[in-house]
């Protein structure tokens, strides 16, 4: 039973960073209806930089969140300037070609200076323990799971209620009449995408410590990030962070105990799948 | 105040503006008018911004704003009601209001402009809470109008604004349009319905595949043998 407990807790833990991921790839998504396949490389930037500045700097991963977040921003908006606005009306074929070779230029810049080593990041957490009645968790998981929720909640808060929000909302519904009505669209584009960069400069070090960082680790939180994003229904805030839940359920469970072990990874997937076929529209959508 | 020099213009190899030169002068109501298809859309895309012209000039008050971005042309106070209305359909009335004033120029004036719009659209101020997409269509007509105007446009320029709208709600929208010229506002107004639009301008323009055909007077326009014949049904 405590085993089962452990899992769970430690699945929504999972889930709730996915959904952060999920969230920022949505609302890129929204504003330039490109998709980006090297999300998940630039959340393991964010962790590589969180494990150089734990060795040759001796900071703690969650204070480097502080420089690790604002520097991942200005990175994103230049990336975006330089590399994405110039070819958003392209066919989407080739922004994707771009975006993974994105993807393979961070991997093995990654490969370079970090080498292939798997390596591991520790905390002030690292080895803490929380209990809650029979449950005990690791303190980094559940740090990192309270602090994707209130990062959720922070966007949903900045895009419902503030000015720019709703110029985001405007841009994602129509760019022209957006542009139309005096909202300079690549700015907004170019900081949406800079913003969603940031986010993962600040997931990254709050999961690394529970991660064995490894440069090619980014494909498959891409990965995970398409499918929660596409379960939860493209742009439906809730849904978005249920299926983040059940796709981090589904993949700590089945590391437990699905038999053979081998197939475990394929899990999630096949729960995509089944769910495609009967919520095509995402998680809590009714298809009409 | 708006002049067009020679533009030309198209989508792919395909050219759908010939060689149109045309003037707004402050003050006045100018009609660009012509059948489906004639290229008036495309024409006011390039004056707004959304498009790039093959060749040309746009002068706003003596400033070439050529391939100017749209938001900077609607910095400039040059701004479209596009066709279709175009309004923000998940968000409240209000909050489509307040989009159009993003031009930093327009900003100081939000509280008069939005009282400005009110005071013209009474059922707006009923309604500012709920989401645009809900009103019908007479209504999400004034949203689009309100919104223009939240920019403090110097020329606002409408893309057949009474389209889709019954026949009494469309001569109202013209009624607004006369009112605010009144009131100092230049507008161009790109219209199909060639008889309404003429009864409110003071110059008109006739675009036939792509090049200007005729270019007068309203008043000329309006008992010209050619408009009669092709336009009215005389």
């Amino acid at each position: 039973m405590d085993t089962l407990l452990q899992i769970i807790s430690q699945g929504l833990v999972l889930g709730g960073v996915y959904a952060l991921m999920a969230l920022a790839l949505a609302i890129v998504y929204s504003v330039t209806h490109q998709l980006n396949f090297a999300h998940g490389d630039l959340m393991v930037v964010g962790m590589y930089l969180a494990f150089w500045g734990m060795h040759a700097l001796g900071v703690d991963p969650y204070v480097a969140i502080v420089v690790i977040a604002p520097l991942m921003f200005i990175a994103g908006f230049l990336l975006f300037r330089i590399v994405f606005a110039p070819m958003l009306s392209a066919p989407h074929l080739v922004v994707i070609q771009v975006t993974l070779a994105l993807s393979f230029i961070v991997q093995s810049a990654l490969l370079l200076i970090f080498t292939s080593n798997f390596q591991t990041v520790h905390t002030v957490l690292s080895g803490k323990i929380l209990r809650f009645g029979p449950v005990m968790l690791a303190a980094a998981p559940v740090l990192a799971f309270v602090a994707s929720i209130v990062l959720a909640l922070a966007a949903y808060y900045v895009i419902r209620h503030t000015e720019f929000g709703k110029r985001v909302l405007a841009v994602a519904e129509d760019r022209q009449a957006a542009a139309l009505a005096g909202v300079n669209v690549v700015l907004v584009q170019a900081s949406v995408f800079a913003a969603a960069v940031a986010v993962m400069g600040i997931a990254g070090p709050l999961v690394a410590p529970m991660m064995v960082l490894q440069p090619s680790a980014g494909l498959h939180l891409t990965l995970i990030s398409f499918i929660v994003f596409i379960l939860g229904g493209a742009n439906n805030y809730l849904g978005t962070l249920v299926a983040g839940l059940i796709i981090g359920l589904s993949e700590s469970l089945s590391s437990l105990y699905m038999r053979p072990p081998e197939l475990a990874p394929a899990v999630p997937y096949l729960i995509f799948i089944v769910f495609l076929l009967v919520r095509p529209k995402g998680v809590l959508e009714r298809a009409s | 105040m708006l002049e067009l020099q020679g533009i030309r213009a198209g989508y792919g190899g395909v050219e759908i503006i010939r060689d149109v030169t045309l003037s707004v002068n402050e003050g006045r109501v100018v009609s660009l008018l012509g059948a489906n298809g004639a290229g008036k859309s495309t024409l006011l895309s390039v004056v707004s911004g959304l498009m790039r012209p093959w060749a040309g000039a746009v002068r706003f008050m003596g400033t070439n704003i050529t391939g100017w971005r749209p938001d900077q042309v609607a910095e400039e106070g040059l701004i479209q009601v596009p066709q279709g209305r175009r309004l923000f359909t998940k968000l409240s009335v209000m909050d489509n209001l307040l989009l159009g004033n993003t031009p930093r120029r327009a900003r100081p004036m939000r509280k008069q402009l939005l009282q400005k719009v009110f005071s013209m659209f009474p059922i707006l101020d009923q309604r500012r809470e709920q989401l645009a997409g809900t009103l019908s269509g007479g209504q999400q007509q004034m949203v689009a109008i309100g919104r223009a105007l939240m920019g403090a446009p110097r020329l606002l320029v409408l893309d057949e604004p009474s389209i889709g709208l019954a026949p009494s709600i469309a001569m109202e929208v013209l009624g607004h349009l006369r009112d605010l010229n009144r009131d100092g506002m230049t507008v161009l107004l790109v219209e199909q319905n060639v008889a309404q639009a003429l009864s409110i301008s003071d110059r008109g323009y006739i675009l036939e595949n792509g090049v200007i055909a005729l270019s007068d007077e309203a008043k000329a326009l309006r008992h010209d043998p050619r408009v009669l014949k092709a336009y009215l049904g005389v």
